[in-house]
């Protein structure tokens, strides 16, 4: 039996609280939850990357996108609100663990129901030819196994691309990168105009989704909204990205900044000239941590 | 699959190997094997004091991340920094440069908990 959880935010930070809340508390030995979503724009990174390295930090700003970290692994995704994120929740098994294809058959399902000849690259993404539709992802406390993933229904391909993508800039650190992909919409590749509504309502009926989680229940929505606190931090957000170094051109002249928890330790220019107390680059980076 | 003898074993695949009131703590070769090639160890709970099965940290695996429990309680008193740069090695040598942490123990009473090779080798039917 698979449970539903329904959210009636779009607040990013609030929706990630949910899914960790959910991982962490929710008794799977009787039932699956599946937990549908939606968020306005947003790029999350993987618990474990660099955002300086994966974020265009300037035009998310600019574009005011959201940037947020979440609890699984893997690689950075964009969110917007035609954008489905589905998330599986049960109980651990060791044999769940980076079994992706478990928790993607139910979707992949829809997509063909749907008309598209979708399946799981050896990157666990669901691709459909050589375009990439879903991510995923995973974490267990090895009581209980959260395997997420986004669905682009009708999402804003442009602003995605240009969210993740540095421009005039290299940034080098020991986290993993994203590995980039061509992606595409369920929609463009339809030629068709269907509804997040209707891809839900197929997702539900494929894992015969009933019964409400109640997280309504104000004990519940105290943990949550703690943890949706946690995850707005700069700690969290931008302090726990690796040792970087970011080679940029800034107004016509090219630095080297060697960043450490969120903070230039050492400026450059090119010719190793020291610029350490630079005021605008300074300004700059404490501007983007807001 | 390698299993060494003198370890003591837990279920969530964590081997401890106690010298003097100390315990050297890694993750299993069973266990770096089906979690697949290792890209982080994040352990931030130097110097704290934490009680058995509660969490001390995790470890991201392919893309996923899970959390890593304590064995036994006591004081973290190191954290294998190798791992910040190197997390494969935990993939590459699970028992000797891969190991995570060092617990002063609390509780030597708990030692009584671990399996022993020949136990953990039958819970994963090696």
């Amino acid at each position: 039996m698979t449970k539903l959880i329904i959210s009636n935010s779009t607040n990013p930070y609030y929706n990630l609280a949910i899914e960790e809340w959910a991982v962490r508390n929710l008794d799977t030995s009787e039932c699956d939850y599946l937990f549908l979503y939606q968020n306005k724009d947003c790029v999350v990174v993987g618990r474990n990357q660099n955002v300086f390295q994966e974020v265009n930090l300037r035009f998310c700003k600019a574009n005011n996108i959201q940037i947020c970290r979440r609890v699984s692994g893997g690689g950075t995704v964009f969110h917007d609100l035609e954008n489905l994120n589905w998330t599986f929740i049960s109980k651990f098994e060791l044999n769940k663990v980076n079994n992706y294809k478990i928790f993607a058959e139910p979707i992949i399902n829809v997509l063909k129901k749907l008309g598209l000849d979708a399946k799981l690259n050896e990157r666990n993404a669901i691709m459909v030819g050589e375009t990439k539709v879903s991510g995923q992802a995973q974490f267990t406390n090895r009581k209980n196994i959260l395997s997420h993933g986004t669905l682009l229904i009708n999402s804003d391909t442009k602003k995605l691309n240009h969210s993740i993508t540095l421009k005039n800039k290299k940034v080098t650190s020991k986290a993993s990168p994203s590995v980039r992909s061509t992606v595409k919409t369920i929609v463009d590749l339809l030629n068709d105009e269907i509804s997040i509504k209707y891809v839900s309502d197929l997702i539900l009926k494929e894992c015969a989704a009933s019964s409400l989680v109640d997280i309504e229940n104000t004990p519940i929505q105290e943990k949550i909204k703690t943890l949706e606190a946690t995850y707005q931090t700069n700690k969290w957000l931008y302090e726990r990205s690796s040792k970087c170094i970011i080679e940029e051109n800034i107004d016509g002249e090219d630095f080297i900044l060697e960043i450490e928890k969120a903070k230039i330790v050492s400026v450059k220019t090119k010719k190793g000239e020291e610029k350490n107390q630079h005021p605008f680059l300074n300004m700059f980076y404490t501007n983007l941590l807001q | 699959m390698n299993i060494p003898q003198e370890l003591k074993y837990t279920k969530d695949h964590e081997w401890v190997k106690i010298e003097a009131n100390v315990a050297t703590v890694g993750i299993t070769d069973f266990a770096q094997k089906e979690l697949g090639d290792i890209v982080y160890v994040e352990i931030e709970t130097v110097d704290e004091t934490i009680a058995v099965e509660e969490e001390f940290g995790s470890i991201e695996a392919v893309k996923t991340v899970s959390d890593l429990f304590m064995p036994l309680s006591g004081k973290i008193i190191e954290f294998n920094t190798a791992l910040e740069d190197d997390p494969e090695l935990v993939n590459k040598d699970p028992y000797g440069e891969g190991w995570m942490i060092k617990i002063e123990l609390s509780d030597e009473s708990e030692l009584a908990n671990l399996m022993d090779a020949k136990t953990y080798a039958e819970t994963i039917d090696a």
